[in-house]
């Protein structure tokens, strides 16, 4: 039978040597230590398959975790940002920005150059009219681009949705302790809007929620 | 008293496309005399130094959003009695009463429209 000091010491014996090699120890080494003490366990009896099978079973979690999580980032090396990962979809969202950007400024410069036309009462003010709605007809293109990134986006987040629910089993359930721990990770976090206002800056709501402009009159005016 | 068309105004947004749209209602309107801010605190600075008749401000900015800004000029001697108004996406309630109860003279929600903005003007600075 398998003596726990011994299975101790031959842990810590490969930590110690790890330290030496590496100078730091990480959560992947961890699973190969896992992995290595697993097959110093003779199978001789119930019990001891059993400690050997969990300890190949928690060194192969963290594999598992590991590649799920290479899956949504650019590895090294890499040409270009997968489909799937975090950065093509952000690379996405810019080119989304950029191109209504874009757009807006068309169609605000031909609606510029249709008022002037109108307001000079300008002899060619039909050609500069006809020509700028063809401009601004052209512009609304931007919403069938926009639309297909927004999509891919869309497919980028569920991939990432998916993966994190497959780590998240890997670790177990989340307990009331964690959860809590949880909560006071999200409010250290580096990227906290440090703004004195910020928990009133919530972005548009979405249609279905919104007030409307008489809604906001109506409360603005019954405020004392 | 009559409005004064010529009088300044300063606008204040992030968003290059929506300073030019509210630059261009105001210019519909009759208002030509108007600045621009890209933040709260681009547009305190602007404040201090030039008298305006009125300051149209988003609320999402960084460093310095609108609401943030709009403390600053009721807090300031010379400024809190500039009239004051917030064109903005946010539109929960308590939203709508912090910025009343800091002191915002009206609340646009966007998207808006140049009725809209023509009636909110007219409130707050009189008949044009």
């Amino acid at each position: 039978m398998t003596n726990p000091t011994q299975l101790g010491a031959t842990m810590l014996k490969a930590l110690v040597k790890l330290r030496e090699q590496k100078g730091t120890i990480r959560i992947e080494d961890l699973g190969e230590i896992l992995a290595e003490v697993a097959m110093t366990i003779p199978a001789s009896n119930q019990p001891e398959v059993f400690l050997r099978g969990e300890f190949q079973k928690i060194a192969d979690h963290i594999d598992q975790a590991k590649l799920e999580i290479a899956s949504l980032i650019h590895i090294e090396g890499e040409e270009q940002p997968s489909p799937q990962n975090i950065g093509h979809a952000t690379d996405q969202l810019d080119a989304v920005v950029k191109a209504t950007e874009e757009a807006t400024n068309t169609i605000m410069d031909s609606a510029d150059k249709i008022q002037q036309a109108v307001d000079n009462n300008e002899a060619d003010a039909k050609d500069i009219i006809s020509n700028a709605v063809a401009d601004i007809y052209l512009a609304c293109n931007f919403q069938d681009i926009t639309g297909q990134r927004i999509t891919k986006v869309l497919t980028t987040l569920n991939y990432i949705d998916t993966k994190v629910r497959t780590i998240m089993q890997l670790f177990g359930q989340v307990s009331a302790e964690d959860a809590e721990k949880v909560a006071a990770l999200r409010a250290e976090e580096p990227h906290k809007d440090k703004r004195p206002d910020a928990e009133l800056l919530n972005g548009p709501q979405m249609s279905k929620d919104a007030p409307n402009q008489d809604d906001i009159d109506a409360l603005f005016a019954s405020i004392q | 008293m009559a409005v004064d068309k010529n009088m300044p105004i300063l606008i204040v947004d992030d968003y290059k496309t929506m300073l030019r749209i509210i630059k261009t209602l105001l210019k519909q309107l009759g208002f030509d005399n108007v600045d621009e801010a890209t933040d709260g605190g681009m547009a305190f600075d602007m404040a201090s130094k030039k008298k305006y008749g009125l300051i149209i401000s988003d609320w999402n900015m960084e460093p310095v959003t609108g609401f943030e800004l709009l403390k600053k000029v009721r807090a300031d001697e010379v400024l809190k009695a500039t009239p004051f108004i917030l064109v903005t996406a946010e539109s929960k309630t308590e939203n709508v009463i912090a910025a009343k109860q800091a002191g915002v003279n009206n609340y646009i929600v966007k998207p808006f429209n140049a009725d809209t903005l023509k009636t909110k003007l007219t409130s707050v600075i009189g008949e044009f």
